[in-house]
């Protein structure tokens, strides 16, 4: 499918949804309906489809459709339908034209796995994240300006980093494609000696680490979740940062494998995702523990994980480096992740939207008390999310965390592996206590709430999903694999 | 492969009769407290049935006694490998007939907790049943990964925050050793080379011929089985756990949990390491002394009667422990058969215990007495317990101990140790008892005339029986190693 087709459609949806939206009240339920269906559509395109055997090469050889970025589309765009859904679910509260955002944004999110340019991953971040801050200034609410400003001056930062570090390699490879950098530091030897390419990389990474995310960048996003709608935050916290993350991939092996590893006078990208994201996993993770908030503390898990999906990124870098035919099995493991980690997130968005009084506003953790007496569906679809998050057996999460604590140990990090998988043992700890909460905790003096059949939908889809994942995983991890040797074959 | 053979049907039966009963528990409304029961009691005896059959057609056999195996996930070399040899099926005997007295002799905390008490009994007895039968690594770290669910809402519902702190107690110290298995089983897995796999007998062939690849993996197992064989000094979770939680938790606690912690020891690293497992045969044995010796001690001091019965119960682990450690690789009688009668006398004393306290309202050994006088039969059920905890001849842990401590017979500093671990927990268990069964009775201060339930008696009975037939006829248990 062609990738100028399914940004296209998003991107025209996307805009014809939010003015149609924005300016007319008429045929409201039409417009919604045409929203959820274009993502939906490319999903089922996709799939019907199969995979791409010929990569489609587009602006000007920026842009490249193979099956690695509709891999990384497929989950992104399920993500975004869900947080549609989401928000028919929150109804009058989701405000006209908050749906044409969240399409623009996916049509931002679905560029990032298919650029083979640093220009144009530079756009698809500010292409994702602008609607994203429309949407949580348009709340009219103060923590919704806060959130949008704050996300606002991330993406400045980012974006200027990204920018600074772009052009100085391009006044020294002469180039911003990734495949023509790949080809300077291949034939450059020692780049020791250099301190703009140094700074270049360095100026790089720290705006990728920016749009990502990795600490100690943090802190804009898990305000900016907490400021979104509910849709808004899911798609952000799910769907962006996997395809960030997915992006983030390609850019470091096709564009910059030859300095994947330190050498005299600089440091390689491996050591550097290695330690950020080994930091971010500890980090965001005990800070989630402590957190009251539910969309704080789901904000921080997804940085947690981002930091994991990091740590296994580098760890794909140190196998591939060692053993080039070993790329294929360390990238399909961090895809797999990344699938898993944005269903995910949709069942624990479901949690929020079960819970959710006021529009804009967190809820607080202890509302989930007694869940199970009340919304007994929606706590087996939540309970299922939070230990699929931990890796507990029998659902998605399981084989995701076997294969990337798999890679770390294949890359001879012994100790990351174990520190890894102590860190998913905080998070199953404080899963299981959020589960106790839902079934040993008599309810507290809220309200319930009312379970729409949107709703009930996603928690039904998301729970098939990690069930489906957790007991036949076959077919995702061939799918990978598969889809990662298109990450830097020619 | 296609499943042709009675005793395969009844392998794979095993571990998914009570998952079966459990998924059908489910859709029962809360408030059909006798259907739900009825439907556990069926699942969890029809489970004890499946195991009586199995036992009677591999009788004579020796070695593997019966496989099953189909691919899970091939690119992993993952794979559903279910089989049973004489100590897993042991073991499976074990968990069928513990699951099947606490399903039947216990009573949930609260009546509107009934559908739950009976849900995650059998959703335990299936993990527990998933972990002895799995020989893919994978598929025995899932199980025991999984299992940990239903403990935790066994042990955690309840009108008290006790049990909620001793079921985190519980996961916190069991999730932060299972993770360290998991980077374990990966290292052996990649020691082991190309072709991926994750089965067990595939695995300790390839290992046998790369030993020095072993040792450094293998010490991140460790942790994981002695937090649930809750042995020294990775016990403390147990007696505040025994102490707090529900009466059927505190059952397969005893009964189920801790021996296959040990289980776990001789199937993973008795079948990875072989014999030689350099030194940590001698590292575990002291571990175990360590245990024995001050599960002893401390039950000497307890003033609580489950927590003094919990320290008996890691006596007894210690005890097994010592066994398993000089059995490792070789015979594994000694320490399997203590596990085993560890394991049946925990779960009975527990049993009568829950029941007797739940009466009288109290734990404290001082504040329950002349229980001779007013229920002599219930009392007297429970001393074969009493005699198997006390290795007295005729009982199983009569056999399970002198196996061990013959064991030890070449090193006898650890033999002196043991005995006398042995005589401090009999000791402690016998003056408990007889505290309990004697003393002045006041038929005011007991809970009134509807305890015991007959079926709980029934139950402790057929305990009694089996810990007895088990003392006089440990062929039954230990087939052809006997």
């Amino acid at each position: 499918m062609s990738g100028y087709f399914i940004a296209g459609l998003l991107w025209t949806v996307g805009l014809c949804v939010a003015i149609w939206g924005g300016y007319c009240q008429r045929r409201q339920k039409v417009v919604e309906l045409i929203a959820l269906a274009s993502p939906a559509l490319v999903v089922l395109w996709a799939s019907w489809a199969g995979p791409v055997e010929s990569p489609d090469v587009f602006a000007g050889s920026g842009m490249r459709q193979d099956a690695f970025s509709l891999f990384v589309q497929i989950f992104v765009l399920t993500t975004a339908f869900c947080a549609l859904l989401l928000g028919q679910h929150l109804k009058q509260r989701w405000q006209p034209g908050s749906s044409g955002l969240i399409l623009l944004s996916a049509a931002g999110a679905v560029t990032l796995p298919m650029a083979w340019d640093l220009i144009g991953l530079l756009a698809g971040f500010v292409a994702t994240l602008l609607p994203l801050w429309g949407l949580a200034a348009m709340q009219g609410t103060a923590w919704g300006r806060e959130g949008a400003l704050k996300g606002t001056i991330a993406g400045a930062l980012g974006a200027g980093l990204l920018g600074l570090g772009t052009a100085l390699l391009l006044v020294r490879t002469g180039t911003t494609q990734l495949v023509g950098t790949h080809g300077y530091f291949a034939s450059a030897g020692w780049i020791g000696q250099d301190p703009m390419v140094i700074g270049a990389l360095a100026l790089l990474l720290a705006g990728v680490g920016c749009f990502v995310a990795a600490v100690p960048f943090h802190m804009w996003f898990v305000d900016a979740v907490e400021s979104l709608p509910i849709p808004g935050a899911l798609f952000l916290s799910g769907g962006v940062m996997a395809a960030g993350l997915a992006a983030v991939t390609r850019m470091l092996f096709l564009g910059f494998l030859p300095v994947a590893e330190s050498g005299p006078g600089y440091v390689g990208w491996i050591e550097v995702v290695h330690g950020v994201g080994l930091v971010a996993l500890l980090v965001c993770n005990a800070l989630a523990l402590v957190q009251g908030r539910l969309k704080r503390m789901i904000a921080y898990l997804a940085a947690g994980q981002a930091g994991m999906a990091l740590v296994a990124i580098a760890a794909a870098g140190s196998v591939s480096v060692a053993d080039a035919s070993a790329l294929d099995g360390a990238v399909g493991a961090v895809l797999v992740f990344l699938a898993v980690f944005a269903v995910n997130w949709i069942g624990l968005f479901v949690a929020v939207a079960t819970i959710d009084q006021e529009e804009g506003a967190d809820p607080a953790i202890v509302r989930l008390r007694g869940l199970a007496k009340s919304h007994p569906g929606l706590a087996l679809a939540i309970g299922l999310s939070l230990l699929c998050m931990a890796g507990m057996p029998f659902t998605a999460g399981f084989f995701s965390r076997l294969v990337l604590l798999e890679t770390m140990v294949e890359a001879g990090w012994l100790v990351t592996a174990i520190l890894a998988a102590l860190s998913l043992g905080v998070v199953l700890v404080m899963s299981l206590g959020l589960v106790a909460a839902m079934v040993m905790r008599p309810q507290g003096e809220q309200e319930n709430t009312a379970v729409s059949p949107s709703l009930a939908l996603v928690a039904v889809l998301c729970s098939v999903a990690i069930l489906l994942e957790g007991i036949l995983p076959g077919g995702l991890l061939d799918l990978a694999i598969r889809s990662a040797r298109a990450l830097i074959s020619p | 492969m296609a499943v042709v053979t009675l005793t395969e049907i009844l392998l794979l039966a095993l571990p998914i009769t009570p998952l079966v009963g459990a998924f059908l528990v489910s859709f029962f409304p809360a408030g059909a407290c006798r259907r739900i029961r009825a439907l556990g009691w069926t699942f969890a005896i029809a489970t004890l049935a499946i195991w009586v059959a199995l036992k009677f057609s591999l009788f004579s056999g020796q070695g593997m006694l019966v496989s099953v195996e189909w691919p899970w996930v091939q690119s992993l070399g993952i794979s559903l490998h279910f089989a049973l040899d004489e100590t897993g099926l042991m073991m499976a005997g074990l968990v069928t007939l513990i699951s099947a007295a606490a399903v039947v002799g216990t009573l949930p905390i609260l009546p509107e907790l009934n559908r739950s008490h009976v849900l995650f009994l059998l959703l335990a007895e299936a993990g527990m049943l998933g972990v002895v039968t799995a020989w893919d690594l994978m598929l025995f770290v899932a199980f025991w990964e999984v299992t940990l669910i239903p403990f935790f809402f066994l042990m955690g519902r309840g009108p008290s925050l006790g049990g909620v702190n001793a079921a985190t107690r519980f996961i916190v110290i069991s999730v932060a050793s299972s993770v360290l298995m998991w980077v374990g089983v990966l290292l052996v897995v990649q020691a082991a080379g190309l072709p991926r796999t994750f089965d067990l007998i595939e695995l300790s062939r390839r290992l046998s011929q790369n030993q020095a690849a072993i040792p450094s993996a293998m010490w991140l197992f460790v942790p994981a089985f002695l937090v649930r064989m809750a042995a020294f000094p990775l016990h403390t979770w147990f007696p505040v756990a025994c102490a707090n939680v529900p009466n059927a938790a505190s059952v397969l606690l005893a009964g189920g949990v801790l021996p296959l912690g040990g289980f776990g020891l001789i199937h993973i690293l008795g079948r990875l390491c072989g014999p030689q497992l350099g030194g940590m045969n001698e590292w575990l044995v002291w571990v175990g002394v360590g245990t024995a010796l001050g599960g002893g001690i401390a039950s000497m001091v307890q003033r609580d009667l489950k927590r003094l019965l919990a320290n008996v119960c890691l006596s007894q682990m210690g005890i097994a422990l010592i066994g398993l450690s000089y059995s490792l690789g070789t015979d594994l009688s000694a320490g399997a058969m203590m596990l085993f009668a560890s394991g049946i006398a925990g779960a009975t004393l527990f049993l009568f215990a829950g029941v007797v306290c739940r009466a009288r309202g109290s734990q404290r050994v001082a504040e329950i007495s002349g229980l001779w006088h007013s229920h002599p039969f219930f009392a007297g059920l429970a001393f074969t317990a009493v005699a198997s905890a006390a290795a007295i001849p005729g009982t199983a842990g009569f056999v399970g101990v002198m196996l061990v401590l013959d064991g030890t017979a070449n090193h006898q500093v650890i033999t002196l140790l043991s005995a006398g671990a042995v005589l401090l927990t009999g000791a402690s268990v016998v003056w408990a008892y007889r505290r309990i069964l004697g003393g002045s009775h006041h038929p005011a201060v007991w809970g009134g005339p509807s305890w015991p339930r007959k079926r709980q008696a029934v139950i402790l009975a057929i305990l009694a029986v089996f810990i007895l037939v088990c003392g006089l006829w440990p062929g039954l248990m230990m087939g052809v190693r006997s």
